[in-house]
């Protein structure tokens, strides 16, 4: 426990006094002590003086001999007689040898005192001392003294000054005790008054300061920390008044203003979180439409092909999106990254997301859909925000895949234990610049192939040591993946390779796997008539037992004839595909783009039907549709008929 | 492919056989063609054709002017019939 001020400042005030106290009466003590020394040196003095004045020298012999002679007696009475004058206790005359005084006389001031040194200090008396260093200070010349003696002769201070004998020379000494008992008791009883009168002084401040300091310091900080103690931001707070120095009032009134401060931030903290409770609860909602429309795993198995898709944002909501929709013939697939993350990506990606189905439902070609949806982009676009996105359609048919890249990863394409990225001509992100020019490119998928696209989020995803998860990895993780679950299995590897990492992207990813009918046939043909009856006999055995036979190799041959006659193209890829109700036939060539159907020749007079222009007619009459599109150079035509 | 003719005094009858489509319309267009300028009547029997594309409808059309309408084409299977209404000759040539 920490030492209570006051009581510090209590304890050391009082130890500093009580030194001062001591000090004090040790000092007054040393002083009246040396006064009455010097009181008594000056009786001495005077003694001394008047002594010699009236004795130029003495005889000791004729002293020494009798003591009732007639000099001694009058001597001795000049003594008393000093004694009385000048309070001297006794008065005596001795010489010294070595350490022993030979008395000669003595009188004292009162007459007992004079009776008893009659006896005790007669004429020859003999007194052994140790400290001889007085008599020979006086014997030297000198007024030696005090001398302090306590004895049964009383407390005395001594002093001693030397007498000349009848030949000059310093004989013998005289010595003067003087009572200090009374003077000593006097200054102590002095000393004893002085240092209470200071105690009781000095006490008295000190009682008075630390009341003060109590109560005006003391007991005010108390008041403020039981205050600081008990504030309660919810609670009504009374200002806490305070009537003390300038300091304290100005912590009491720093209190009134930081409780009133806290206050008002709690009520701050208080909305803030009300408000980010909302926000939260916003943002939940917001997630559960966003996974409505993309949701975070999807699975589908249909007749022509399978469908897998992975979608899990960074934030709550994520600028990434997939989307996989079918018609009859059709499966349309869309991935796409919208710059940014978070909500406002969140809104963008909504937008986009709907506006390339509608046009793809509409039946825009993928390059079409991305083009114009850029235009729409470009025009309403304050954010400045972009999207990089792959749309493409899969015939369900042919296995044709028709796809068209606005700046977005190159997708990878599957097929046994083969894999590869497919390098797309990249047109750029969308909502950047106005002329997007956009263009499609196709492949063909074969029976089991699949195309897996994903978002930079899966080539980004950063592990523990900082390694991006990259191209190779991901070539590697599906080159891995041989049971067809592209998706999920390289999703496996990018979680492993990011394990204890927070997802700092979106990551999607969506793999389409295209299963032919169970009668398909897919080959290049070289562009000449002796390829007629070779495809002929495969659409008698495709379209065996059904009525249309004949009319759909009729109409079969009408456009292959097309194709061999004008296109200067040397190779015609075929595929026929017959499911349960249906025959599909593909052709494609290189040469220069011609659409039949744009390009019918009117109908003429029967006689004119001799220079031909009735075959593609008759074509577009038997198949129940016929497109016809240009892509990358080759013509692309597909028909398809009802059994 | 085998085209069957049969030659009378001013008029002729060609009997085509299987398909006649474009890889073998040529040997059709050549029998029409090898027709003397005596032959006035014309009569193609369909009775052995399996199939007839546009390539086969030309040469219809050219040996009808060629005999100046007198043409008679018989025995035409359900499926060519098809392909003649198809194209609305079924409206232009006599058909027996």
């Amino acid at each position: 426990m920490k030492n209570h001020a006051l009581r510090r400042i209590a304890a050391t005030a009082i130890i500093i006094i009580l030194v001062f106290l001591a000090l004090l009466g040790f000092g007054s003590e040393v002083f009246l002590r040396r006064s009455t020394a010097d009181h008594c040196h000056d009786k001495a003095e005077q003694i001394k003086n008047i002594y010699t004045d009236l004795n130029e020298y003495i005889d000791l012999d004729q002293l020494s001999k009798d003591a009732n002679s007639d000099p001694y007696i009058t001597m001795r009475s000049m003594f008393k007689l000093l004694c009385e004058s000048y309070d001297a206790k006794y008065i005596c005359l001795f010489t010294v040898s070595g350490h022993e005084l030979n008395y000669i006389m003595c009188a004292a001031k009162t007459q007992e005192d004079d009776d008893r040194v009659k006896n005790e200090r007669k004429l020859g008396t003999k007194v052994r001392v140790e400290d001889t260093s007085f008599f020979e200070q006086a014997l030297g010349g000198k007024l030696s003294g005090p001398r302090q003696l306590d004895n049964s002769y009383g407390y005395v201070y001594s002093y001693y000054f030397p007498v000349k004998d009848v030949n000059g020379k310093n004989a013998a000494v005289i010595g003067i005790d003087f009572d200090v008992t009374d003077m000593i008791k006097k200054a102590d009883r002095s000393v004893i008054t002085l240092v209470i009168q200071a105690a009781a002084l000095l006490f008295s401040v000190l009682g008075l300061f630390l009341f003060v300091l109590l109560k005006k310091v003391f007991l005010p900080i108390k008041k403020i920390s039981t205050a600081m103690n008990e504030f309660d931001p919810e609670k009504e707070h009374t200002p806490l008044k305070i009537n003390s120095y300038q300091e304290i009032d100005e912590i009491s009134e720093s209190f009134n203003k930081m409780s009133g401060d806290i206050k008002g931030y709690i009520s701050d903290l208080k909305a803030m979180a009300d408000e980010r409770a909302r926000n939260s609860a916003e943002l939940h909602i917001a997630r559960r439409i966003q996974s409505g429309m993309v949701p975070e795993g999807m699975s589908i198995k249909a007749k022509n092909f399978d469908a897998e898709a992975f979608a899990v944002p960074a934030r709550e909501v994520g600028g990434d999106f997939y989307d996989c929709f079918e018609t009859d013939d059709r499966v349309y697939f869309v991935i796409a990254d919208v710059s940014g993350k978070g909500v406002a990506a969140a809104l963008f990606m909504a937008m986009i997301k709907n506006m390339i189905k509608q046009k793809l439902k509409a039946g825009s070609s993928p390059a079409d859909a991305l083009n114009t949806s850029n235009d729409d982009l470009c025009a309403e676009n304050p954010e400045g925000m972009f999207v990089t996105v792959f749309a493409a359609v899969l015939d369900k048919r042919t296995g044709e895949l028709i796809y068209a890249n606005a700046g977005h990863t190159p997708p990878l394409l599957h097929y046994g234990t083969d894999v590869r990225f497919i390098e797309p001509e990249t047109g750029i992100a969308l909502g950047l610049f106005e002329d997007s020019d956009i263009t499609d490119g196709f492949l063909i998928l074969r029976d089991g192939e699949s195309i897996t696209v994903y978002t930079d989020g899966i080539t980004e995803a950063v592990s523990a040591d900082k390694q991006l998860f990259g191209s190779q990895r991901l070539l590697d993780a599906a080159a891995a993946s041989i049971d067809k679950q592209h998706t999920n299995d390289i999703v496996k590897a990018v979680k492993a390779f990011t394990e204890g990492c927070e997802q700092s992207d979106d990551m999607t990813m969506l793999t389409i796997t295209y299963h032919s009918s169970e009668q398909h046939i897919s080959e290049i043909l070289p562009a000449e008539m002796s390829s007629l009856g070779v495809v002929r006999d495969k659409l008698k055995s495709l379209a065996d037992g059904s009525e249309k036979k004949l009319k759909i190799i009729l109409a079969f041959e009408e456009l292959f004839v097309n194709i061999i006659e004008y296109s200067g193209s040397e190779t015609v890829g075929l595929i026929l595909d017959r499911s349960e109700n249906r025959l599909t036939i593909r052709l494609e060539d290189s040469g220069t783009e011609f659409d039949p159907l744009t390009s019918m020749p009117d109908e003429k007079e029967f006689e004119d039907y001799d220079s031909g222009g009735m075959g593609i007619r008759m074509a577009a009459k038997i198949a129940s549709e016929i497109r016809h599109s240009y892509i990358d150079g080759k013509n692309i035509l597909t028909m398809t008929f009802e059994l | 492919m085998t085209i069957e003719k049969i030659l009378n005094e001013n008029s002729a009858v060609l009997v085509p056989e299987g398909w006649l489509d474009a890889a073998n319309a040529a040997d059709f267009s050549a029998a029409i063609d090898e027709l003397g300028s005596d032959i006035t009547e014309l009569t193609i029997d369909m009775s052995k054709l399996e199939y007839i594309s546009s390539a086969g409808l030309r040469l219809v059309v050219a040996a009808h002017k060629k005999m100046k309408g007198a043409l008679t084409v018989t025995n035409a299977s359900a499926e060519i019939m098809d392909v003649f209404r198809m194209t609305g000759f079924d409206k232009k040539l006599n058909l027996k």
